[in-house]
């Protein structure tokens, strides 16, 4: 028997390109926000709501990713912007998207005609928080049916989340959950991270995500 | 899954090619604050290595636990579940120093006694 050291970080490959995303994007001055949530818990909604009023502000395009399917993609090309979609089942059925794919998706748009680029990852708390894709800002979207322990059995997501937004407060009145007790949970995990509680459907508390989103973005173009 | 494929095509790039060689244990060391939940990552890599030359082979993994320094009162601390406040002054300014490895530390492999044996359990 024969050991054979190997001693490589496994994900040395993709951070190696989100690296290369990351220089495009700085050279280009283009801010780059990666939305994760798991499925259903509203990212669609809430990005066609952010993007319709960005759209004045920014020059947006999207990227988003579905193991199969482009409703969504359909849904937020009304808005206007450019959109890719990425359909991860030829890559194999992935989880998440990985840096080379986000990669790929952005070769296919036009960077002249963009300075704010937001990707819409496939709805999983687990695997795409491991994976950097080059963003500026990563958004973590809870919403308040999946229930206030979230954060503490997916905490690599809440920890390495820039902000997290509570989604679908609406329905408080209806579930014996309190948005509090979420935003105290994603606290433990990450004592310092923004958090806002709206409902993307109401529109309730979008304009503190909205203004918080825009500060980010004016920082990095500017 | 996809970090299961990068550990294969990790372990393919270091076996030279021209042997009859089979892998017989993959050694990982993966920290606590990671996306991976081993026993799940076992079942996914003995999938993805079939009909490889890791088929059949031992997935060992080495928990690093989760230790942190305080940036506030310089204390370090192994935080066995992630709250994260520094446990002698509540501080929120902690650096992560371990627990967030994913690395393939060795694999170990046998050669095949004869030309086309089959690849195989233990």
């Amino acid at each position: 028997m024969v050991e054979i050291k190997v001693v490589k970080k496994v994900l040395k490959e993709n951070e190696l390109i989100a690296e290369e995303t990351r220089e495009l994007l700085k050279e280009k001055k283009i801010f780059m926000v990666n939305v994760m949530s798991s499925p259903g818990a509203g990212k669609t909604l809430l990005l066609e709501k952010t993007i319709n009023q960005l759209k004045k502000d920014f020059k947006i395009g999207v990227i988003v990713g579905d193991i199969c399917t482009t409703r969504d993609s359909e849904r937020l090309s009304r808005t206007g912007a450019p959109v890719v979609q990425i359909n991860t089942e030829p890559f194999g059925g992935d989880c998440h998207l990985s840096a080379n794919v986000i990669q790929e998706g952005i070769r296919q748009l036009d960077l002249n005609n963009i300075n704010f680029l937001i990707i819409e990852n496939v709805g999983n708390l687990v695997c795409p928080a491991e994976f950097e894709v080059g963003e500026d800002k990563k958004v973590v979207v809870l919403s308040l049916p999946e229930g206030e322990d979230k954060p503490l059995k997916y905490p690599l997501m809440f920890r390495v989340a820039n902000c997290a937004v509570i989604n679908k407060i609406d329905l408080a009145p209806y579930l014996e959950l309190k948005p509090e007790q979420f935003a105290k949970n994603i606290k433990q995990i990450n004592p310092e991270i923004p958090i806002f509680q709206l409902s993307a459907k109401t529109d309730d508390g979008l304009s503190a995500w909205l203004d918080w989103l825009k500060k980010q973005a004016k920082a990095k173009i500017a | 899954m996809g970090i299961a494929m990068e550990v294969l095509k990790i372990i393919q790039e270091h076996l030279p090619s021209d042997q009859a060689l089979k892998v017989t244990k993959v050694n990982l060391k993966i920290g606590k604050l990671t996306a991976i939940i081993p026993d799940t990552f076992k079942f996914c890599l003995e999938v993805i290595t079939k009909d490889t030359r890791a088929q059949g082979a031992e997935i060992i993994i080495e928990e690093v636990p989760l230790r942190v320094q305080c940036e506030n009162c310089g204390a370090e601390t192994e935080l066995e579940e992630p709250f994260f406040l520094c446990p002698k002054c509540e501080s929120p300014k902690l650096k992560i120093l371990s627990g967030r490895e994913l690395f393939i530390e060795s694999i170990e492999v046998e050669e095949l006694n004869q030309e086309g044996a089959s690849y195989g359990g233990d």
